[in-house]
């Protein structure tokens, strides 16, 4: 059975990746495949923060994927040292600080999708 | 091990990408996974020479291109059409990427099992 | 709890946030026997080789080495006796590139590699 490892890299503010990855990652699941991993590297890891404010009529991507992970126990990765670039300390429940070589051996027995 | 390519697209004169794909392709080399890096549009301009003593904004990473070698990374590549087209030629490159052309861009990409896009 | 400076040769120099020297060109010996001092280790001929390679290997590549990478590049300057890790952690119980790399006036190596 297939499985799969979603990287995304871009702010979960400037753009929809992280719907369209949530979409995937649910139609996957739907048709019986499994994520192995999120991974958040370069903006993407913006995910991470404890301290998001939006207001109410704003759809908060990063509190999905955090939400969509624990539901479905994905393990939900971001790159630490490019958090720590970006002011990124005190993360948000379901972020697990881990780093690139985590990332790279995870990656062995499964397909990676991009967003 | 799994055969991965990385596509390098960004310039390095505004932007970090090409560090961060730099560190990826590092991090998985260094589990063995088996990795190929081409450099395409503004980020054959990574593989310019620079004077050292230019003051610049952002961290120079290119020297530490260096590392493919001790990482066992010996696949580099650079987009021919992408060189013509900022009239540069690829003997004033710092790295030995070979220039390769579209079809031959997708025929590696084809051989690959994971391509990542940066 | 980490220092913003320490005094070498009755100069103050500059720390950064981890305990490492904020400026790489203010290096000298004794910035070595001052950290060594705070983290507990005792100088000898082998870590000053270590401190020496890794300044070189930031002199050549641009960049902290961490200690996969350290392991591999000692390993094919001086053979595996000195490039392995068992060895690198003798010389440097509290972890080889931190360690190291801090003792040679270098950024901290990132933490994800």
């Amino acid at each position: 059975m297939t499985t799969f490892s979603l990287l995304l890299t871009t702010s979960p503010l400037a753009s929809q990746d992280f719907a369209s990855a949530l979409q995937f990652a649910g139609a996957a699941l739907t048709a019986g495949y499994q994520v192995d991993q999120f991974f958040l590297y370069q903006d993407a890891v913006l995910a991470a923060a404890a301290d998001i404010d939006l207001p109410a009529d704003e759809p908060n991507l990063s509190q999905r994927l955090a939400d969509f992970c624990r539901q479905h126990q994905i393990p939900l990765l971001y790159c630490v040292t490019a958090a720590e670039k970006r002011g990124i300390v005190t993360v948000n429940t379901g972020f697990i600080a881990a780093g690139l070589a985590e990332f790279a051996m995870r990656l062995t027995d499964s397909k990676l999708v991009q967003f | 091990m799994q055969h991965i390519t990385i596509i390098q697209r960004q310039s390095p004169f505004n932007h970090s990408s090409g560090r961060e794909a730099l560190d990826l392709a590092l991090a998985l080399a260094a589990v063995e996974h088996q990795l190929t890096i081409i450099f395409t549009g503004d980020a054959v301009y990574q593989l310019l020479d620079y004077n050292p003593a230019t003051e610049f904004a952002l961290k120079r990473y290119q020297q530490s291109f260096k590392l493919f070698g001790l990482y066992d990374i010996e696949h580099l590549y650079v987009c021919q059409a992408s060189l013509q087209q900022r009239q540069l030629d690829s003997n004033q490159l710092s790295l030995a990427a070979k220039p390769v052309d579209a079809l031959q861009i997708q025929q590696l990409l084809a051989s690959q099992h994971q391509v990542v896009c940066i | 709890m980490a220092l913003s400076s320490i005094c070498i040769a009755g100069k103050q120099l500059e720390l950064d946030k981890h305990g490492y020297l904020a400026d790489i060109n203010q290096w000298q010996p004794a910035v070595a026997e001052h950290f060594a001092q705070l983290e507990q280790l005792t100088l000898t001929a082998a870590h000053w080789e270590v401190i020496q390679f890794v300044r070189d290997f930031y002199q050549e590549f641009g960049t902290s080495p961490a200690i996969r990478v350290l392991v591999k590049a000692m390993a094919q300057q001086l053979g595996p006796d000195k490039g392995n890790s068992k060895y690198l952690f003798m010389l440097f119980p509290q972890g080889p590139a931190k360690q190291a790399t801090r003792l040679a006036g270098l950024p901290k190596p990132a933490r994800c590699l």
